[in-house]
């Protein structure tokens, strides 16, 4: 076990180091031909207009200098612990994401927690009614709820539900240590609608997976035994059913940590995904390179967590 | 990347349509306009266009002024789209830093704002109290006794003095955006300023290399100069902090999340501040923009033009406001390559004259439906100066443009035989270009659409549609091509608060973004060169516009360009309870930090949200 967690975390370490590179490679060398760099990007036609401007400031901004040497540098500064700083105000990028990770953390974490306390019970109530109208109804919801994009629900609740009840998200944010009560106020429903297109994905899984465990041997040596139905689901169907399904709640979170950019742009929260689509948006490259870092780092540390939780969850399985 | 686009927009839109899509956004505003609205039935009957059009009028030009009864105070909820990259006018290569740093660093000048009707760009004092010009080519200003920095370290209250002055001038001299506008450098030698130096603790002397009549103007503009103490270099981190020697100081950026505006008690004009400040959060999307407006929480609102009437039918309180005309004057250019038709004037004329201007500017600005419901409107056709240049711009529907008008008419025929005369009885094969991504907004493409299915609608084009990418392609090649590629692009231009920079940076040879003469060697009009120039000298400013217009009468006969048919009023939303609505008009939404939001008050009597 321990040699597999080693091999494991080396392995991570290695994917890291590559997904930066493989974003370097594609901020500092692709897209500048293709595109244009931060220079061009942030100037538009003034960078034309005033060439030795616009060379006076990839001087200030270190795009000038030798690429391996900026990677080099890049590289060294995160194993120190420093993120860097945003190209065009200077602000640290550790200040920023000491802010905003909470933001996205939470968004993800509650909508998730949110979603799983819906499409679990609906999921084990779905496989029980297997082929009535109830499986029918949450079938259909879920696929229907899978289908349309969650932004778009979003819109539509802001939209309709300024226009019915005269409501509108709140204003100001406040984190939870200012004030919780606002705070919860403003995350809720925004929490609440980016859990909901991966719960209609979880409300099939787990319908699925109860299927399969009611039809192994031990349920029905349960049953034979005289066990309640409640208690053959509970105490045993419902165990074994989870464990794919903490396998994609593991692979979930950290996908909704990192997409939450959508949802902080309709709900006007300070996360980090808003931070990284706007330093996409005027390519500035530290920031890129360093919250692209830390969303890899959470996917990959997520992923050996699931792999590692098996066997807690499953005795059987041994590495 | 160029691409050919195969998808339902490549297909012509053709006038018929333009009016189909018209037709088609006005079922779908009223599909939305179901949903949780009441009718506007009159007890049972439908009400008259003129029944309607008194009911609009008397909400729209309630222009009172209300200063007398203003009560000081509160701060007035605002809202903006996005953060700023950084705070620092003077070196950003972003013009959000000039928006932000308008708020707090002062201009030596002002435009004075309106009084009940658009501002006309005309200079008054701010940080400069008076001026005077002993020689044609120096201008002397004396700043304002009193004018202190603001009250925090490192500035201390200190009062703003000429250093200050010259200090940021060099910071703009050397890293302005914008300062090959203005400055004469090594690889600008038309740049104008030659030196600005103090003469004493509150005596700034600006030279010049030629009499340049728009000084005083340019000194106003929030993308220029904005004067900043000494101690931003060092003293504080500019980029991240200001400090105010303005009516409005930044009391608090919160990144994603809202800016924070409160009134400067030192400024000198501070007891005739009405509002406490402004609660600006940064809400991107519009719905939820639309939202918050809706529910009260901000009090002012940039609706789009299909929401308008919706929203006022929704809540009848809601002031709308007529706004100014806007200064942007958007372009169809030419490729003037040795075999390219276009560097005939005939054929230019002709093509100009295939455009339907009217039926573009209902189909952009939702005319059709605002006449049904009675608002007012005006039209007005842009020539090679936008038509919101009040004082300057002629009508080209009028007799003052004389010859030239008809080349701003609807008129194929005409257009046919000038092409035949031209020597093209065939349709002329050729590319037409125009970006497709959302650099110019979300609807310019449409924009480039219609005219290209105007042009081939006449039968004597025929147009092969390239979108080329904005960065790599489009900017060094087309935009600063200097007419060096082939056919027809369309494109956005700048708007510039002064008439000569627009003039100069796109119709004279040797300008920055020229489109006129073939790599500004080839093709120049030596005329409409001379007339340029001469305003720019023309210190009289009666003498000066005429010139202006002079020019324009000569270019609507030679037509270098295509200007965008033109614009119709817009329409912006606030709450009755905002007092001196669109009473005092700004010049530009910079210019109205001073001229026009410090005589904004909140009336409480009248909140009710």
């Amino acid at each position: 076990m321990g040699r597999y967690v080693t091999q494991r975390l080396l392995l991570a370490a290695m994917t890291i180091v590559l997904v930066s590179m493989i974003v370097f490679l594609l901020l500092r060398v692709i897209v500048p031909v293709v595109y244009g760099d931060a220079v061009d990007v942030i100037s538009a036609e003034y960078s034309h207009s005033d060439p030795s401007r616009a060379e006076a400031l990839r001087e200030e901004y270190g795009l000038s200098g030798n690429l391996a040497t900026s990677y080099v540098k890049w590289a060294g500064n995160i194993l120190r612990g420093d993120l860097g700083e945003s190209l065009f105000n200077g602000r640290p990028i550790t200040t920023e994401m000491h802010d905003r990770l909470p933001v996205s953390i939470e968004l993800g974490v509650v909508g998730l927690l949110s979603g799983l306390l819906f499409s679990v019970p609906l999921g084990v109530a779905a496989a029980i009614a297997q082929d009535r109208w109830p499986d029918y109804l949450l079938r259909t919801s879920a696929i229907l709820l899978n289908s349309l994009p969650g932004f778009w629900i979003a819109i539509l609740v802001i939209t309709f539900g300024n226009r019915w009840f005269n409501w509108a998200p709140p204003l100001n944010f406040k984190y939870i240590t200012e004030d919780p009560v606002a705070h919860i106020k403003i995350m809720a429903m925004p929490a609440l609608l980016i859990g909901l297109t991966p719960s209609a994905g979880l409300v099939r899984l787990v319908r699925t997976q109860m299927l399969e465990v009611m039809r192994q041997d031990y349920i029905r040596t349960a049953q034979a035994k005289g066990l309640t139905q409640r208690t053959v689901i509970l105490r045993h169907a419902m165990r074994n059913s989870l464990i794919p399904v903490v396998t994609v709640i593991g692979l979930t979170l950290p996908a909704l940590i990192a997409g939450t950019a959508i949802f902080e742009s309709i709900f006007s929260l300070p996360g980090m995904g808003r931070y990284l689509v706007g330093s996409v948006s005027s390519l500035d490259y530290p920031v890129i390179m360093s919250t692209v870092f830390i969303f890899s780092a959470i996917i990959v540390v997520a992923n050996l967590l699931v792999d590692l939780s098996y066997t807690v969850l499953d005795p059987r399985i041994r590495y | 990347m160029n691409l050919e686009r195969q998808n339902y927009w490549s297909r012509r839109i053709t006038r018929r349509h333009a009016l189909a899509g018209v037709s088609a956004g006005g079922v779908g505003l009223a599909a939305l306009g179901l949903v949780g609205c009441g009718d506007d039935d009159n007890g049972g009957t439908t009400k008259t266009i003129e029944q309607k059009q008194e009911e609009v009028k008397s909400i729209l030009w309630q222009r009172v002024d209300t200063t007398a009864q203003a009560v000081p105070g509160g701060m007035f909820q605002s809202y903006t789209t996005a953060d700023t990259t950084n705070l620092d006018p003077l070196a950003s290569p972003s013009f959000t830093a000039n928006a932000w740093g308008s708020w707090v660093y002062p201009r030596l000048t002002q435009y004075k704002a309106g009084y009940r009707v658009p501002a006309t760009g005309e200079v008054e004092a701010n940080l400069a109290e008076k001026w005077e010009q002993p020689e044609p080519t120096k201008l002397v200003l004396h700043l304002r006794p009193g004018a202190v920095w603001e009250d925090r370290a490192p500035t201390n209250k200190r009062p703003i003095d000429a250093d200050d002055v010259v200090f940021s001038w060099k910071k703009f001299a050397a890293l302005g955006q914008s300062r090959k506008d203005l400055v004469k450098l090594p690889d600008n030698p038309n740049g104008p300023v030659i030196n600005v130096e103090a003469t004493d603790k509150n005596t700034v002397v600006f030279t010049t290399q030629f009499p340049y009549a728009p000084l005083l103007s340019a000194l106003g503009y929030s993308r220029y100069l904005q004067v900043m103490p000494r101690e931003s270099d060092g003293g504080y981190d500019p980029k991240n902090e200001t400090r105010s020697g303005s009516a409005w100081m930044l009391s608090n950026y919160q990144r994603s999340v809202k800016f924070e505006i409160k009134k400067n008690p030192n400024w000198w004009g501070a007891k005739n501040v009405l509002l406490d400040g402004f609660d600006i959060p940064i809400i991107p999307e519009y719905a939820s923009g639309l939202a918050q407006f809706r529910a009260k929480k901000i009090w002012a609102f940039a609706l789009t033009q299909d929401d308008v009437i919706q929203t006022k039918k929704d809540f009848p309180e809601m002031n709308l406001d007529q706004g100014a005309f806007g200064r942007t004057d958007w372009m169809t250019y030419f490729g003037l390559q040795p075999d390219s038709p276009f560097r005939d004037p005939r054929v230019r004329r002709a093509a100009s004259m295939m455009i339907d201007r009217d039926l573009w500017i209902e189909t952009f600005y939702n005319t059709a439906n605002y006449k049904k419901e009675g608002y007012p409107f005006t039209v007005r056709y842009h020539t090679h100066i936008s038509s919101g240049w009040e004082g300057l711009w002629v009508d080209p529907q009028s007799k003052d443009m004389g010859e030239g008008a008809a080349n701003f008419q609807y008129n194929v025929a005409e257009a046919k035989k000038l092409l035949s005369a031209a020597g093209f009885t065939s349709p002329i094969e050729t590319e037409m270009r125009w970006i497709s991504t959302g650099q110019y907004g979300t609807t310019f493409p449409k924009n480039a659409e219609v005219f290209k299915g105007m042009l081939e609608d006449s039968g004597m084009f025929k147009l092969k549609v390239i979108n080329p990418d904005y960065a790599t392609e489009y900017l060094p090649n087309i935009y600063f091509g200097q007419g060096n590629f082939k056919g027809i692009a369309v494109g956005a231009t700048t708007e510039y608060p002064e008439v000569d920079q627009w003039l100069n940076s796109y119709f004279h040879s040797s300008g920055a973004r020229q489109k006129v003469a073939f790599q500004g060697k080839d093709l120049i009009d030596a005329k409409s060169n001379q007339m340029i120039e001469a305003q720019r000298k023309e210190l009289d400013a009666t003498k000066r516009a005429q010139i202006i217009k002079d020019w324009q009468k000569y270019t609507a006969t030679t037509m270098p360009m295509i200007p965008y048919p033109g614009q119709a009023n817009t329409f912006s939303a606030t709450w009755p309870w905002v007092g001196n609505l669109g009473v005092f008009r700004a010049w530009d939404a910079e210019s109205g930090r001073e001229a026009v939001q410090t005589k904004t008050w909140f009336d409480k009597s009248k909140y009710t949200g």
